[in-house]
This record gives structure tokens, sequence and C-alpha cells, in this order.
């Protein structure tokens, strides 16, 4: 019992990366339509740059702070001059201009940083804490908190916020946004800027677990798809949802199920998405398209 | 004072040309409708003016010419779009709706959010019940109301508002055409209607432009138009018992 | 109005003209048009046959026989999946797995089993077609981004499968099978020879799937891409025709990854990652994906620029250069041509033969 409980919770920790990365994705897909594949490599280049200033003696969370700002800055831009020229293309064209996006940041990564993996000591020190009879590494628990409160952040943010109403306004019915004097393109961008950020957080936070290396989000991003799938692209909480149940149902499955083990561990969560879909297309959360006549 | 001018205003979509140079004015503070047949050119200039189109020609708002300028743009200058089915945020409450009208109001007339709020709720009382309801689920009457209170709730110079009637029971249409001339008559705003029920928009207007293939053919006060029996036979006859769009 | 006078309003017509599709008035008989096709296909062919073969070694050397028959096999897999992203308006992320079990297909046959190579392919095709049923299946249930997604599935998924069924697949060191020779009595090297058998492989997939997309199906697809609701009241089995189109697509990749085994002989997990995959479809998509001649020039641009640049730049960075390269022609022609290089391609010729025609014209006024 013990056991599973431990399985649960440590499923979680590695479910909130999938869930920041997912609520991203469906931060930008709401927006500007685009399935954003690079997503990942760009929560990357933010655990790159938190390496820089670490290991030249930068604290932890000075750090932490001066990358999320540049990632904001950064993701607002890639919007304005990589993904304003296809504004309103067919899904598919966006879609490959991301996938250009995420081969061509790779590479730019490896070239500014180098292929080798580097190290980032944890903010939360080395210890351990007990939850309800599980142990978690202080790293563990702290990175979910972290993550957990940008996540309520981001929520409150476009819940209560009049810049959060406007940004949904936008994502919605640009046409009718223009027409109340909202700036669509503007709000694209801080779209954009937006998911870069809560990327930032999830890739800089568990850093110290995930190993700096210019691959260290790729499997996060393809489960961070899944579980905005999952989840609906439409919803953000679903996609957070989303992201959760996969991380705990990959972790169950590789210890549970004979003979998964952690090459295969994605046969669940595809198997999970599937079973979901296939009763609800338009996924947990979402809504299903008629009513968006 | 004229507030808007067009003159010799082209516009076309994907090549097919639905203006061919329409000139006309609005001065402050007047209610003008815009009547015609289907594809007679009614929404073109409503999004000529508010820049949802590329045009040729020259709009003036105020003096200032707003040739090409972006839709955002435009807004901001005080010009308020019902546009054609209406533009309803449906995911969001009918309170986030409102919010966002009042958002693009100059920053002087902040202040006064809401009194006005409150005017429009009592203008459209079925909106502050609603309040809470995603806009998706109200009625199509109700969405139409929603939409003129939330741009109205802008506190726009000139209002533009197109086919209210569409697709509503005539009742319904009466009653959201009284309180659009009773809010234009309060808040001394100018207002232009795209109708292609003649009858029930002269009821209300100062004014009206008839409107064939793209130009204006007939202009003239509301009860000019209402008793000239050739204009009416010409160009409004056949909207009585035409198809909706 | 500006609008008018750009050439998007001409367009439409002269794609009519040239597109291997339907027409997009479906009362049009589009029949008439096939025995030229045909003619100007077996010309052509016959044409490429005849220099490869003529080419001495010192022209086209083998190592560049065999970077074409990459090409090649490539352009297969890109035609099979532009029938999803230009017809079905579906989208596969797991052709490059499907690629990956045809060419398994073939090395596990002829390797362990002593299957001539034919054969072999044939098999490919056939487990390509099976995979894609049982695949297409959801599609009954999922549209365009969902089915996507789960497609994605196997394309992750197959590269650990691949190692960790060993007895089946040789685990992570894949299967090598002899190389493939020409019949005796032909004057051809292997490469030159898979040239041929690829390019004749080529042009019958091709025609059979452009031959397919103009009768019913076409019409049936692109009926049920425009609308769904539309489609079902004209009484088009949709989600019937999802399903079959999906499983053509998956064999057509099936039957390209076996010719591709054929020629680079060795099969691993990693030469089929989800990477490949998506280079399908920014292949598809830099043709494109409504052109079978944008299949060829996407498969050439997916092989050639990446590589393109291995010479110009220290060694140690050359792969992230060639990306950062890559990724930039990538943008750059999404940027310029939204509708693929295949436009480019029919613009020119559009424009030649309109001037033939004009030139024919003021010669009949004149006389």
């Amino acid at each position: 019992m013990t056991e599973l409980w431990q399985q649960i919770l440590s499923g979680l920790g590695t479910g909130f990366i999938y869930a920041s990365l997912a609520l991203a994705i469906c931060l930008v897909f709401q927006g500007t339509g685009a399935v954003n594949f690079a997503q990942g490599v760009m929560a990357t280049a933010s655990a790159y740059l938190a390496w820089s200033l670490v290991s030249n003696g930068m604290d932890f969370w000075l750090a932490l702070v001066l990358v999320l700002a540049a990632s904001f800055v950064l993701g607002a831009l890639i919007e304005r001059v990589f993904i304003r020229p296809v504004e309103g293309s067919s899904p598919l064209v966006m879609l490959t201009v991301t996938v250009a996006l995420l081969i061509g940041l790779q590479a730019v990564v490896a070239l500014i940083w180098g292929d080798d993996p580097q190290q980032l000591g944890s903010p939360f020190g080395g210890g351990s804490v007990e939850v309800l009879g599980a142990r978690l590494t202080a790293q563990q628990l702290g990175a979910a908190a972290v993550v957990l409160v940008t996540l309520l952040l981001a929520g409150a943010f476009f819940r209560f916020t009049t810049l959060g109403l406007r940004m949904r306004a936008a994502a919605q019915n640009p046409a009718s946004a223009r027409l109340l004097s909202i700036d669509v393109g503007r709000m694209l961008a801080l779209g954009w800027g937006l998911a870069a950020t809560v990327g930032a957080v999830a890739g800089v936070i568990f850093a110290p677990t995930l190993g700096v290396s210019p691959a260290m989000m790729d499997s996060s991003l393809l489960l961070a798809l899944a579980a905005a799938t999952l989840g609906g692209f439409e919803s953000r909480v679903g996609a957070v949802v989303g992201g959760l149940v996969l991380g705990v149902a990959a972790n169950l499955a590789s210890r549970y199920i004979p003979g998964i083990g952690s090459d295969l561990q994605l046969v669940v969560p595809f198997a999970v998405i599937f079973l979901v879909l296939l009763l609800r297309p338009q996924g947990l959360f979402g809504r299903a398209s008629s009513v968006r006549a | 004072m004229t507030l808007l001018q067009l003159t010799g205003v082209r516009a076309a979509y994907d090549g097919v040309q639905a203006l061919h140079g329409m000139d006309l004015a609005v001065t402050e503070g007047e209610m003008v409708a815009l009547l015609g047949a289907n594809g007679a050119g009614k929404t073109t200039t409503l999004r000529a003016v508010s820049g949802t189109v590329s045009v040729e020609g020259a709009v003036l708002l105020d003096g200032q010419d707003v040739t090409g300028w972006a839709a955002h743009r435009v807004a901001r200058l005080g010009v308020g779009h019902v546009p054609e089915g209406r533009g309803t945020f449906v995911d969001l409450t009918v309170e986030e709706n409102l919010t966002l009208g009042a958002l693009a109001r100059a920053k002087r007339l902040r202040g006064q959010v809401k009194e006005d709020l409150a005017a429009v709720h009592e203008l459209f009382p079925i909106l502050r019940e609603f309040s809470r309801r995603q806009a998706g689920a109200l009625s199509g009457g109700q969405q139409q109301m929603l939409a003129i209170a939330r741009a109205i709730l802008g506190r726009p110079r000139l209002l533009l508002v197109d086919e209210p009637s569409l697709g509503l029971a005539p009742m319904v249409t009466t009653e959201i055409l009284r309180s659009l001339r009773v809010l234009q008559a309060e808040w001394q705003l100018a207002v232009l209607l795209a109708e292609q029920n003649a009858r029930r928009a002269l009821a209300v207007v100062d004014r009206a432009y008839v409107l064939e293939s793209g130009r204006v053919v007939a202009s003239g006060s509301a009860a000019e138009l209402r008793e000239n029996t050739a204009v009416q036979d010409a160009y409004l006859g056949a909207e009585q018992t035409g198809r909706p769009a | 109005m500006t609008a008018a006078r750009t050439p998007a309003v001409v367009e439409p017509p002269a794609e009519r003209d040239s597109e291997p599709t339907v027409s997009t008035s479906h009362a049009l008989p589009p029949a008439p048009r096939v025995g030229l096709r045909t003619a100007w296909w077996t010309a052509a062919l016959a044409v490429v046959l005849l220099l490869a073969a003529l080419a001495p070694a010192s022209v086209i050397s083998d190592f560049q026989f065999f970077q074409l028959n990459r090409v090649i096999t490539f352009a297969i897999a890109i035609g099979g999946l532009n029938l999803l992203l230009g017809w079905a308006g579906t989208i596969s992320a797991g052709h490059g797995a499907l690629f990956g079990i045809g060419a398994y297909t073939t090395a596990i046959l002829v390797a362990d089993h002593g299957v001539p190579w034919p054969l072999a392919v044939l098999a490919s095709l056939l487990v390509g077609l099976l995979v894609g049923a049982l695949l297409g299946l959801p599609a009954l249930r999922l549209g365009g981004m969902n089915l996507g997604l789960i497609t994605l599935a196997i394309a992750l998924l197959l590269p650990p499968l691949l190692t960790r069924l060993d007895w089946l697949t040789g685990g992570p060191f894949g299967k090598t099978t002899p190389r493939v020779e020409a019949p005796p009595g032909l004057p051809f090297s292997s490469p030159q020879w898979l040239f041929l058998v690829n390019l004749v492989v080529l042009a019958v997939v091709f025609w059979l799937l452009s031959n397919m997309l103009r009768g019913r199906m076409g019409r049936a697809l692109d009926a049920a891409a425009s609308s769904r609701v539309m489609a079902a009241a004209h009484a088009v089995p949709t989600n019937r025709i999802t399903v079959a189109v999906f499983a053509i697509s998956a064999a057509v990749a099936a039957l390209a990854g076996a010719l591709f085994h054929l020629t680079t002989r060795t099969s691993t997990p990693d030469s089929f990652t989800f990477l490949l995959s998506i280079s399908l479809i920014a292949g598809a998509v830099v043709g494109g994906s409504r052109s079978f001649v944008g299949a060829i020039i996407g498969a050439a641009f997916v092989v050639f620029v990446p590589e393109s640049l291995g010479g110009f730049v220290e060694p140690a960075a050359a792969g992230q250069w060639q990306q950062v390269v890559y990724a930039a022609a990538l943008l750059l022609v999404i940027y310029f041509f939204p509708r693929g290089l295949a436009g480019l391609v029919r613009q020119a010729r559009n424009r030649l033969v309109r001037r033939r025609s004009i030139h024919a014209r003021s010669q009949e006024a004149q006389s």
C-alpha cells in the first residue's frame, strides 16, 4: 500500500512537468491554433540559461526570475518573427513551422552550450521528506510545489485580470476582439510569451532531476502533447489534469505491469488516451465542437 | 458636424467587387439606416468603416483619414461595431462579454462604467439575470441584445449595427430597435444601422441611404423615404418577402 | 481593388489543369485526361531509365545512386502521406514508423527466412495495409488532430519495441541483408539496378494513386474533407473511406520502407524514430501536399538540404549548422510557398503553356 502511494506521488511529481508543458501548448494552441512542437526545446533553452547563470555563481532563485523574464521575451519574439507570417494558415502549415522551430532551436541550443549533459544543483538541497508514509526528496516536493503555484497563478491571471480576459477573447474570436479595440496580434505574442514562461518554470525547476541536455525535454514534450489531447486542446484545466494523470499512469505502469519497463512506459498513457478518445473524441474537458458555431 | 464621411469607397472580397464607390456621411448624434437587399453592400459598408475589409477611397472619421487602419485602431477612435452574426464570445459569460465592451472605452470614461452598466441592465434586464451564464447558452435575441449592449458599453461615438433583426421574431426586433433608439438619444451617439427590413428601420431612424449593387441609389429623411413609393417599389419592395441571408 | 490583380485569382483554373486530382467541380467528367497523363509519365520514365542505364559510373557514381534511391523511397512514402494530408484532411505523425515496419518486414523475411526480395517487398506492403487498417479504425471516431496524436504513439513506441524484440528484430544492431544484385546478364551495379526498380515502383504507385484520386474515391474524399456533414448528406461513406485511405497510405509507406531497406541493407531501431515521421511531414508540406511531383521535390529537399552544407563548416558543429540551415530553409519555403514548391513548377509550366498557346493563337490570326 505504501509502495503504491509512493509510486503515485512520484508519478504526480513527474506529471507536473507534463502538466506545465501541456498548459503551455494549450495556451499557444488556443491563441494561434498551432500545436507547438518547439515548446519543449524552448524550455530546454531556459534550463540552459539558468544553468549558465547558476554556474557563474548566481543564486538559483534570482536566476530563475531572470530566466523567466528572458523566456517571456523570447517566446513573444518567436511569435512575432516566426509565427506572424503564417498567422491564420492551416494547422498543417503551422505544425510544420513549429517543427522547423524545434529542429532549428535544438541545434542552436547545442551550438551555444554544447552536447554534453550538465548538472544543475537542486535549490531544495539533498534531503527527503516523509509525506503520509511515502518518502519524497526535497527536490521532488519543492519542484512540484513551485509548478503548482505557477499553474494556479496562470489560472488566476486568466480568470481575474482584464488582460487575461482580453487574451481569452482574442483567442476565442479574434474578429470580435478587434472590434473591441483589442490588439489581437499583441495578445498572441503575449500568449506565446506566457506559454514560454510556464514551460521555463518546468524546465528550470526540474533541471536538477532531468539533467540539462539538448534532449532533456524530448519525452516530456511528447507526453505533454498526449496530455493536451487527453484534456482537450481547448481546456487549460484539462491539459493540467491530463498531465498529472499521465505522470501517474506512466509511473504505475513501469512499476506494476510486468515487462513494460521504462522504455515502453509510454504504452500506458497512450492506451489511456486511446480509450478516452474513443469514448470522448473531444477530450476529457473539451467541449463538443458543435457548440462553437 | 460630420462624424463619418465615405468618399468613393470601393471594396472587394476575393476579387469580387462589393462596393463600387460609396459616398455617404453621418453627423454626430444622428441615427442613419442603410437599406437594400442581400448583396447590396450594407455589411461591406459597415466593415469598410470599422476596418475589417480592405478598401480604396477615403474613410474619414471626425476629419481623420482612417482608410487602411487596423480594426482595433479604428475601434479606439470610438467606433463600435455589432457585426453580422453578432460576434459574441460564446465561451465567455455574459458578464465577461460586457466587461470586454467596457474595456474598449476611452480612458476618461472609465469612471462611469458602473452607471452605464446599470443603464444597459435597465434596458436589457435579461442580461443582468443571466450575467453568469455562458453567452453561447443565450437565445438568438438575447445574444443580439448582448452584442448591442457590449458595443454600447464601449461608449462609442459611432455605432455600426449589422442586421439586428436577422433570424429574430418581429416582436423581438421591434424591442431591440426601440432600445437602440433610446440609448442613441440618451448617450448622443451616432448610429449607422444596416437593415433589410426597410419599414421597420424607417420607423426608428432619422435618415436612410438605399443601396443597390454597392452604390447609393437613393437617400433622404425617414419620412421622405416612407412616402416615396417609387423608391419603395424599385428597391425596397423585395425584402418584405425576401429570404434571410 | 488591388486584390483583383494578384495571381491568386488566376490560380484556380490553372490548378485544375495540372493537379493529379479531381476537379473542384464534381460534375466535370475527369476521365479523358488519364490517357494523356499516362503517356506523359511513361515517356518521362522511359527517358530517365535509358539515361540511367547508359550513365557510366563516372557520371553518376554508385553513391549518388544510393542517394537517389533514398530520395525515391522517401518520395513514395511522402506520396502515401499526401493522401492523408492533402486529400483526407487528416494527419499521421506515424508514417516514419510504418516506413520502419515495412523495412523490418523485408529485412526479417530476407535475412532469416530466405524469402526472395520481391516477395518480401510485397509482404511489407500487405503488413502495412493491415497495420494501417488497424490504425485507421480509430479514425472512425477521431478527427484530424487527435488521430495525429494517436499515430504519434506508434512513432514513439516502434524504436523501443524493435530494440526489445531482439529474437525477431536483432535488437539494437538490427538486421542486415545481402546486396540486391541485378539479374545476371544485365550490366547494372546494385545501386543502379535498385534505382531502376525504385523508379518503376514510384511511377506505378503514383499512377495508381492519382487514378484512384481522380475517380469516385477522390471526389468522396474532397467532399468529406470540406464538410463531413455535407458528405454524409450525400451518402458518402466518410468513415469507411477514411479507414481505407489510411490503410492504403500506410501500405505505400511500408512499401517505401521495404525499398529503403534494400538500398541501405541495414535497418536498426534508430533509423525509424519520430524524427523520420516529422521529416516526412515536412517533405510533404515543402513539396505541396496535393501533388505527386511535390512528393518528389519534398523528398529531395529532406534528403539533400540537410547534407548540402556538410563541407562548408568545421566538422565538429557541422551537424548542428546543417540543422539550422534545414530549419531556415523549411521556414523560407513555408513563408514564400505556403502551398509547396510544386506550385512553383506548376506556375512555370502554366506560363510556358500559356505563352505557347498565345503564340499559336497569334500565328493563327496571322494566317
